[in-house]
C-alpha cells in the first residue's frame, strides 16, 4: 500500500524522480527546492527525507560521509496509486465515470482527446 | 553477597547525608545560586549513590571514626520494623571504623549460633535479604520502563508529523542557534496536554496542536531543545535507576523530586539567558497557556514536558520573574560550594559500619513516587486561575497578578475589583483595570462608585481606559457638580489641562478676593503678603476653619501684634482676637518642638529619583522601647510612596509603615509619628526603607527623625 505524501514531501519526491542519475545527493535536492522557489533549512530537509524513508519512498545509503538517496517507488506507481484512490473516492472505482467526466467536463484539449483515443486503441490492440 | 549489600547500604547512607546537606544549602541560597548549579550538583550525589569508590580513605581513618559516630547519631534511621530482625538486632556489632569487608564483625548472622528455630529463620532472612532488595529494585525498574513504554505507545498512536515547512524551518533555525546538529522531528498529538520531548537518539518534539502563536512556538521550542541539548532524558533515567536501587531510602525519593523541579528551573533559566531578561513576562505567559489543559495522561515519567504540574509552575513563574544574571561573587561562591560537595562526596566515602548495616530494608515506599500531582482534566482553567490570583495577591506579586487577571472570567474579575477597591489596593486595582474588555460594564460601575465615594485615585485609573466621548460625559458631570478634583483629572486625561489651569486660576483669584473681603469685614487688611490689623503690622496671623481642614497662617517677624480669627458656628468669621502668650508658644513650639532635643537622630532623605517598584534602604537603626519615629518626606511625582522599617532579610514585613497615595492636586507626602513599644512592636535593629510601589518618585525630599526615649 503506497502511503500518502504531504505537499512538501511530494515536492522532494518530484525532484528525486526528475533526477536523471540513479541516486540523488543531498545538495541536489536542496538546490532543486531552491530552484522551485521553495527553499528550506537543512535540518528541515533531513527531517522530511527521513519521513520519506519511513514511508518507504526512499532508501538511503551512507557512502563516506554523505547519504545517497534512491527511490523505492516510481513516479508512475505513485500516480497509479493516487489515481486509484481518487477514483475510489470520487467515482466509486468507475473508470468510465472518470473518463466521461474528463470528456464532458471539457477538461481535455482537442489534441489531448485525440491522443487519448489513440492510446485507447493501442491498449486494446495489446490485450 | 551481603557484603555487597552492606557496601551498598553505606553508599545509601552517605548519599542520604549529602542529600540532606544539599537540601539545607538550597534552602538558604535558593535564589542566590544559579539554577543550573542547583540542577547539576545533584549529579555528584547520584554518582555517590551509584559508584562504590572511596576505599582508599582508610588513610583518613580517624576522621572516619568521627564521621561514623555522627552518622550513627544523625542518620534518622527508621527503627527496626521486622520482628525477625529484632531477634538478632541486639547482636549487631558496634561501629567498626573504616574497614570495609569485615565479614566476621559485621555479619550479625555469624554471631547467632544458637539453635532456636526462630533465630534460624531470622538468620536465613538476613542472609537472603539482599535478594529481597534486588527483586524489589528490579521490579521497580521494570515497572518504570513499562510505564514509559506505555506512554510512548500512547503518544505514538495519535502522532501526526507537522507538514508546515514554515514551522519546520523555524525549528531548524532555533536548533541551529542552540547549537544542536541533529535534526529534530516535530509532531502533533492532540492527546498530549502540554508540549514535550520524547526519544533519546531520535528526538521528537510533540505539540498538542499546531495552532500556536509565533512567539509561544519559539519559547516552547527553545525550552524543549534546551532539554535535549542538556540530555535531560538521560539524567532523568539515571535518577530513576538510582531511585529503583535505593528504593528503601526516603531521601533518594526526596532527591528525585528535587531534581525534577531543578530540571525545569534550570531549563527556564537557560532559556531566559538566551531570549533575554526583557522577555521573561512573555515566557511566563507561554508557560501559563501551556498549562491551561494539563494532565490527560501521567506524562511526566521519562519524557520532558514543558509544564510538569501546577505547584511547580507557580514556583517557576516566580523564579522567571526574579531571573537575573549571577554576579561574579556568586559565581565564586558557587565554585567553592561545588568543591565542597564533591569533596564531601568523596570524603563521606563508602564504609560498611554497624550504623549502615542497621538500615532496615523495610521502608515501605514502594510507590515509586513518580506520578505525583497530575491534576484531573476538565473545565478548571478559570478556577485554577482564580486560586493562582489569590496566591499572587497574598504574596503581593503585582506582575504575576497582572498576568493572571485577564484569564479570569468576568464574574471573577468583578469580584476581584470589588475586593481591591474595598481594600483600597490601588496598585493592584489599576493594573487589573487595564485588562478589562474595552466595553465592559465594570468600567461604568466602578467609575460611578469611585465618583460617589470621592476616590480620585481609583477614578483616575479607570479614566485611563475610557474613550474621549465617555471622558467628556464625565467632565460635564463634574463641571455641573462643581467637583474640583474630578474636573482636574478629566481635563488632564482629555489633554485640556490649560483650560483647567485657567479655570483654576480664575477660581483661585475669586477665592482670594472673597477671602480678602471677609478679612476686611473684621478689620484685617492685606497688602501682598503683609497683614495689617488696626493699622499695625501683624506678626502672627492665624485663621483656622472649624473642621481644621484648612488654615491660613502668616508669620511676619517685623509685625507687632498676634491675632487670630474667631469663627462662628456657620463658619463665618465673626471677629478677630489677640492671641494669648500661651497660644503663641503652643503654636510655635509645635513647629520646632523637636529641634531642641539633642538626642534626636536625623536621617535626611534626598533622592532625585526612586525608580518605579524600587525599594531603597536608608541604613540600619537600633530602636528601643519608647523611641519616637517621625517621618516627613515628600515627593514631586509618583502615585504612591511607602516608608517603613523592616528586619533585615524580611522586607515584606513592614513596621511603622506609611503607605500614602497621591491625592490629585496635592504633593505626595508621608508624614507620620510613631512610638516604638510593646505589644504592637518590638525594639530591635531595623532597616529603614523607602519604596515607590506605583510610578517613579522624583525629587524626594525630607527626613526621618528618631528621638530616643531614655535620654529624655
Amino acid at each position: 500500500m503506497v502511503q500518502q505524501l504531504s505537499d512538501a514531501e511530494l515536492e522532494i519526491m518530484k525532484i528525486v524522480w526528475g533526477n536523471s542519475e540513479e541516486v540523488s545527493l543531498f545538495p541536489y535536492i536542496m538546490n532543486g527546492l531552491a530552484e522551485k522557489g521553495k527553499p528550506c533549512q537543512k535540518n528541515t530537509l533531513i527531517v522530511l527525507l527521513s519521513r520519506l524513508i519511513d514511508k518507504g519512498f526512499l532508501s538511503a545509503k551512507k557512502v563516506g560521509r554523505r547519504n545517497e538517496y534512491t527511490t523505492l517507488i516510481s513516479e508512475m506507481e505513485y500516480q497509479t496509486a493516487q489515481t486509484k484512490k481518487f477514483m475510489d473516492k470520487i467515482y466509486e472505482g468507475s473508470v468510465k465515470g472518470l473518463v466521461s467526466n474528463l470528456i464532458f467536463g471539457d477538461l481535455l484539449a482537442d489534441e489531448e482527446y485525440e491522443e487519448l483515443k489513440r492510446l485507447l486503441e493501442k491498449g486494446k490492440g495489446q490485450q | 553477597m551481603n557484603a555487597v549489600l552492606k557496601t551498598f547500604l553505606s553508599m545509601s547512607v552517605s548519599g542520604g547525608l549529602l542529600i540532606l546537606t544539599l537540601l539545607l544549602v538550597k534552602r538558604f541560597l535558593k535564589d542566590k545560586i544559579s539554577r543550573q548549579w542547583q540542577y547539576y550538583i545533584w549529579l555528584v550525589v547520584v554518582l555517590r549513590l551509584l559508584l562504590p569508590f572511596g576505599s582508599e580513605v582508610n588513610l583518613l581513618g580517624k576522621t572516619y571514626q568521627a564521621v561514623d559516630q555522627t552518622i550513627s547519631q544523625a542518620a534518622p534511621l527508621p527503627q527496626q520494623q521486622q520482628p525477625p530482625r529484632n531477634a538478632t538486632g541486639g547482636n549487631l556489632a558496634p561501629a567498626v571504623g573504616a574497614e570495609r569487608y569485615n565479614e566476621t564483625v559485621n555479619n550479625p548472622a555469624d554471631d547467632v549460633t544458637t539453635a532456636s528455630p526462630l533465630q534460624d529463620i531470622g538468620t536465613l532472612f538476613i542472609d537472603h535479604i539482599w535478594l529481597a532488595w534486588l527483586i524489589v529494585a528490579l521490579g521497580l525498574l521494570i515497572r518504570k520502563i513499562t510505564i514509559y513504554q506505555g506512554f510512548i505507545r500512547y503518544i505514538n498512536a495519535g502522532l501526526t508529523p507537522v507538514f508546515d515547512i514554515g514551522l519546520l524551518d523555524r525549528l531548524s533555525i532555533a536548533a541551529k542557534q542552540s547549537g544542536i546538529k541533529k535534526p529534530i522531528e516535530l509532531c502533533i498529538n492532540p492527546l498530549v496536554s502540554s508540549p514535550l520531548l520524547i526519544g533519546f537518539f531520535h528526538p521528537c518534539i510533540v505539540l498538542p496542536g499546531a495552532d500556536i502563536p509565533e512567539k509561544d512556538f519559539r519559547y516552547i521550542i527553545l525550552h524543549e531543545l534546551t532539554h535535549y541539548k542538556r540530555r535531560d532524558m538521560f539524567y532523568k533515567w539515571l535518577v530513576q535507576i538510582t531511585v529503583c536501587l535505593h528504593w528503601f531510602n526516603p531521601f533518594v525519593h526526596l532527591m528525585s523530586r528535587e531534581i525534577t523541579k531543578a530540571c525545569e528551573f534550570s531549563c527556564d533559566e537557560a532559556v531566559l539567558a538566551k531570549i533575554g531578561n526583557g522577555n521573561a513576562q512573555d515566557y511566563g505567559k507561554t508557560l501559563l497557556d501551556a498549562m491551561a489543559a494539563v494532565g490527560k495522561y501521567k506524562e511526566n515519567l521519562g519524557a520532558v514536558t514543558l509544564s510538569e504540574n501546577k505547584q511547580l509552575l507557580k514556583e517557576r513563574l516566580c523564579a522567571i520573574m526574579k531571573f537575573k544574571k549571577k554576579s561574579t561573587a556568586i559565581r565564586f561562591l558557587t565554585g567553592v560550594l561545588t568543591l565542597c560537595v564533591i569533596l564531601g562526596a568523596a570524603f563521606v566515602g563508602v564504609y560498611p559500619t554497624a550504623a549502615a548495616a542497621n538500615q532496615p530494608s523495610g521502608k515501605h515506599s514502594v510507590s515509586g513516587g513518580q506520578n505525583s500531582t497530575q491534576v484531573g482534566t476538565g473545565e478548571k482553567s478559570s478556577k485554577d486561575y482564580s486560586s493562582l490570583a489569590e496566591q499572587y495577591y497574598d504574596a503581593g506579586s503585582l506582575p504575576l497578578f497582572e498576568i493572571t487577571f485577564p484569564r479570569l472570567d468576568e464574574n471573577a474579575q468583578k469580584k476581584w475589583l470589588e475586593k481591591l477597591y474595598a481594600d483600597g489596593d490601588f496598585a493592584f486595582f489599576s493594573v487589573s483595570v487595564r485588562w478589562l474588555d474595552t466595553n465592559s460594564a465594570l468600567f461604568t460601575d466602578f467609575a460611578e462608585k469611585a465618583y460617589a465615594d470621592d476616590e480620585t485615585a481609583f477614578f483616575s485609573a479607570l479614566t485611563d481606559c475610557m474613550d474621549e466621548a465617555e471622558l467628556e460625559l464625565w467632565l460635564d458631570r463634574a463641571l455641573e457638580d462643581g467637583n474640583w478634583a474630578f474636573q482636574s483629572i478629566l481635563f488632564g486625561k482629555l489633554n485640556r489641562s490649560e483650560e483647567f489651569d485657567e479655570m483654576e486660576e480664575k477660581q483661585e483669584k475669586e477665592w482670594a478676593e472673597a477671602q480678602a473681603a471677609e478679612y476686611r469685614a473684621v478689620g484685617v487688611t492685606t497688602d501682598g503678603k503683609d497683614y495689617y490689623y488696626q493699622g499695625r503690622l501683624v506678626n502672627i496671623f492665624l485663621d483656622i476653619r472649624p473642621n481644621k481642614s484648612f488654615y491660613t497662617l502668616n508669620i511676619n517677624p517685623k509685625g507687632t501684634v498676634n491675632i487670630k480669627t474667631v469663627r462662628d458656628a456657620e463658619n463665618k468669621i465673626a471677629g478677630v482676637s489677640y492671641m494669648t502668650e500661651a497660644e503663641v508658644t503652643e503654636l510655635l513650639g509645635d513647629m520646632d518642638g523637636s529641634d531642641d532635643k539633642t538626642d534626636v537622630e536625623t536621617i535626611p532623605v534626598i533622592f532625585d529619583t526612586v525608580a518605579a517598584g524600587e525599594t531603597i534602604s536608608l541604613g540600619e537603626y537600633t530602636l528601643s522601647d519608647g523611641d519616637e519615629i517621625s517621618y516627613n518626606i515628600s515627593a514631586e511625582t509618583g502615585n504612591r510612596m511607602k516608608v517603613f522599617f523592616a528586619k533585615d532579610g524580611q522586607e515584606d514585613v513592614a513596621y511603622w509603615s506609611v503607605n500614602n497615595l497621591r491625592q490629585p492636586g496635592k504633593s505626595l507626602e508621608c508624614i507620620a509619628d510613631f512610638t516604638v513599644g510593646i505589644p504592637a512592636t518590638k525594639p530591635g535593629i531595623y532597616k529603614l526603607y523607602i519604596q515607590a510601589p506605583d510610578g517613579a518618585l522624583r525629587n524626594v525630599k525630607g527626613s526621618v527623625l528618631i528621638a530616643s526615649a531614655d535620654a529624655s
